[in-house]
């Protein structure tokens, strides 16, 4: 019989975020976002609808963004996980699509904007030559109540041709 | 916002998943994409005491050729279905040609956004059986088969015996979706499918999904199938559209002929989505586009 947790029972995971190993005990019910927060310290993965529809939780699972508050941390045990804080070099420049969003005004309040980042990066390294619509399409996994997208778009768009050129 | 308290276990076999679902039974849910149901757990609309998760379990991932069916695992992930490919005997992968092949793509494209689309699965959502679920219309109108498993025995469900009504299935609580096998299409197959929604990504207003068989000789239709989603309970066929296309050579006019029935035909509830009335008449333009799409025309 395969082994059960309680639900009370703090279960150890592992969980590998941007290259550091966290051994950490979180109960079943922990979602990934929550361990993220709260056991790795990490906060810069932020929480809005907790029911996978704004997206700001968006963190890349083996190189694909995935929703954070829609993931156990239990399940998560053993995947690389990268969050917003590994995207900088550790020297502190800024990943060029954080240079970007800065460049292009793609973030206002800021709220929205670590899941935009992640499910950036996450479709920009799978698909580095994305087309324009289905750029736009991609990005609609996500919301942002301040820029209007526009702004997000261009971003995107401009890390996306400059990989390119 | 946060789901309340489980009891979880991650078996990493088939055997395994079916003895915990035997000993929890209806206290126990499956955990596959999770896409859905920790959405409903996030609510609270779902309790489960037991999370059973799948993700860990081998050889639910395979999409293969059997039988005349292609055979597609429950942990197949949407993403996977924008461009299908199966595994040969050989072991090689290999991409899905056909119907079916170009069918898929271009029905999974509208699941969801992509952070959906690379962690939910296929079996999740027939089992999750949404009506207005993409998956579930293709393989109510396809006539799928979805096979459970239960410890010691296995047994095949006609998907028009499957689902039973809103997020209600004839899986047993001892039973796990195992697999789904799709009927091939041969060439003679023409497909289309069309869904309405505010956004993209957001669940279907209305979904149709229309597959017509060609006489090769004479171009009549000899066989007419037509889902649609977002009208009822459960995905829904339309037998009175479907005979109105039946012997007839595909065109215009007979497309506008068999939305016309399909709107007569359905008795959609309306909500804040849309009117019944608005609904109806959903129906009528995306079972009409999708008969278009299948015969190669632009719709309307």
């Amino acid at each position: 019989m395969t082994e059960i947790s309680a639900a009370d029972a703090a279960v150890p995971v592992v969980l590998a975020v941007n290259g550091t190993e966290h051994r950490v005990a979180v109960e079943p019910r922990k979602t990934l976002a929550d361990a993220l927060r709260e056991d790795c310290g990490l906060t810069g993965t932020h929480l809005g609808c907790e029911h996978g529809v704004c997206g700001a939780c968006t963190v890349l699972a083996d190189g694909e963004p995935v929703r954070s508050c829609l993931l156990f941390a239990v399940q998560a045990h053993g995947a690389e996980i990268r969050t917003v804080e590994g995207l900088a070099a550790a020297d502190g420049t800024l990943h060029p699509l954080q240079e970007a969003f800065w460049r292009h005004h793609g973030l206002q309040c800021g709220f929205c904007t670590p899941g935009f980042l992640m499910l950036s990066a996450g479709v920009l390294e799978s698909r580095p030559d994305i087309g324009d619509d289905e750029l736009r399409e991609a990005l609609s996994s996500n919301l942002c109540r301040c820029t209007g997208y526009q702004t997000i778009v261009e971003a995107v768009q401009s890390v996306r041709d400059a990989a390119e050129a | 916002m946060k789901p309340a308290r489980f009891a979880y276990t991650a078996p990493d076999t088939i055997e395994g998943t079916l003895e915990a679902l035997d000993r929890f039974g209806d206290e126990a849910k499956v955990l596959s994409g999770g896409q859905s149901l920790v959405p409903m757990m996030n609510f609270r609309l779902a309790r489960p005491e037991v999370i059973v998760d799948i993700g860990r379990v081998g050889g639910l991932e395979q999409m293969s050729l059997t039988d005349g069916a292609l055979s597609v695992g429950a942990r197949v992930v949407h993403a996977r279905l924008e461009a299908p490919a199966v595994t040969a005997p050989d072991g090689r992968s290999e991409p899905l040609g056909g119907v079916l092949g170009s069918l898929l793509p271009s029905v999974a494209h509208y699941v969801g956004h992509l952070p959906i689309r690379v962690r939910g699965t296929f079996g999740g959502s027939i089992a999750h059986a949404d009506p207005a679920a993409e998956w579930c219309i293709l393989a109510r109108t396809l006539d799928a088969e979805i096979v459970a498993l239960r410890r010691g025995s296995e047994r095949v469900i006609a998907a028009a015996d499957f689902f039973e009504t809103v997020f209600t299935t004839a899986l047993a609580p001892e039973e796990l979706l195992a697999a789904v096998r799709l009927p091939i299409l041969g060439d003679d197959w023409r497909t289309g499918f069309c869904e309405f929604s505010r956004r993209a990504g957001d669940f279907a207003v209305v979904a149709a999904m229309t597959a017509v068989r060609l006489d090769p000789v004479s171009g009549a239709i000899v066989e007419a199938r037509i889902g649609v989603g977002g009208v009822a309970g459960v995905p829904a066929r339309l037998p009175a559209a479907e005979a109105t296309l039946r012997g007839e050579v595909p065109g215009a006019d007979l497309h506008a002929a068999a939305a016309a029935a399909a709107a007569g035909e359905v008795d959609p509830v309306g909500d804040l989505h849309g009117s019944a009335a608005y609904r109806r008449d959903l129906v009528r333009a995306m079972v009409a586009r999708a008969l278009a799409q299948g015969a190669g025309e632009s719709g309307s």
